[in-house]
């Protein structure tokens, strides 16, 4: 058979063969269900972004005021009721020294807990939560700032670009030792 | 709900509430021997400077001893808003008298409104007197152990 354009053309079955066979390629590329993955929390803090691994995150407060505590570092901003109890609220960038800006009291809250510790973690915005191979999560590279090193473990890829895993017991640990 | 013939005096803490420093806060009731008006030409401790409320500019000079009322570094902290009462504390010690602002008042908390401080806050607060917080409605009362406070200035 010849095609429009004077060529042989493969029969109908062939495309039919070849296109079924291309797609289920692409779709072992993308979906395979046994791999072994994670969940994450991905947030924006000072124009990058972050990311706690969702074990460690138990909730995202609603806009609540937090009240001032007398004789505590600027980074932490005080305290919420959350439901009857009583939670701590760190600035996460005054910490990290990400950008030293006023408050903003309608950024998010998110109730984390690891190591043994619980505490509110302000941060600019929470963009989404994601289900990541492990296989796909990177050594954190020279990219990572300086001052994250410490506390970031990993790189996951996210959209088009990357989210930096930081270790939420180890920035409580720190944190309770004085840094920031 | 729980109803009046159920409550348990064993469960419950009363605690003298007072503002100081714009905080509200809170110490055990049998602790405090007496409130009384200042007479206006009176010097004496404030509550904020024996509790360590001010600011980390303000603290060393508060650390270093008594501050009369009204004699705080302008620059760093508010203008005492019209002090007049005081509370008298029955320390192991003796007696202290601090002066607070607003009312004093006398208000018993269920144990289930009091709240150790969050481990972070425990970890990092220079006032080592607050031992924690009452809840209020929405609003926490800050907790205090003045024997801690009386230790660690004087």
């Amino acid at each position: 058979m010849r095609g429009v354009n004077g060529g042989e053309r493969p029969t109908n079955g062939d495309d039919l063969e070849s296109l079924l066979s291309a797609r289920r390629s692409a779709n072992r590329e993308v979906i395979d269900v046994d791999e072994e993955s994670a969940d994450f929390l991905i947030f924006s803090l000072g124009g990058e972004r972050f990311a706690f691994k969702g074990r460690d995150i138990r909730e995202i407060l609603p806009p609540t005021k937090v009240f001032p505590v007398p004789g505590c570092p600027r980074s932490l901003e005080g305290v919420v009721n959350v439901r009857g109890d009583i939670e701590s609220v760190i600035e996460f960038d005054a910490m990290l020294g990400i950008g030293q800006r006023e408050r903003d009291p309608s950024r998010a809250i998110l109730i984390g807990e690891a190591g043994g510790v619980r505490s509110g973690i302000r941060v600019d915005k929470v963009i989404d939560v994601v289900s990541v191979p492990l296989s796909s999560i990177q050594a954190p590279h020279s990219a990572v700032p300086e001052r994250l090193g410490p506390v970031a473990t990993g790189i996951i890829p996210y959209l088009d670009g990357a989210a930096t895993v930081l270790d939420l017991a180890k920035i409580f640990h720190d944190y309770a030792a004085g840094l920031g | 709900m729980r109803g009046e013939a159920d409550r348990n005096p064993a469960d419950e803490l009363p605690l003298v509430v007072f503002e100081a420093w714009g905080f509200r806060c809170g110490v055990e009731a049998r602790i405090v021997d007496s409130q009384s008006i200042i007479e206006p030409e009176e010097e004496m401790l404030t509550a904020e400077a024996f509790f360590s409320l001010c600011d980390e500019g303000a603290a060393d000079s508060i650390r270093s001893g008594l501050l009369a009322v009204g004699a705080r570094d302008a620059s760093s902290a508010p203008t005492p808003r019209c002090v007049r009462r005081s509370i008298t504390l029955a320390l192991a010690d003796g007696l202290v008298r601090l002066a607070v602002s607003g009312p004093v008042e006398l208000a018993t908390f269920q144990a289930r409104d009091l709240h150790p401080l969050p481990a972070l806050v425990e970890a990092r607060c220079a006032a080592s007197a607050l031992r924690g917080f009452a809840l209020e409605g929405e609003s926490p009362i800050l907790l205090f152990i003045p024997r801690a406070a009386a230790l660690r200035a004087y």
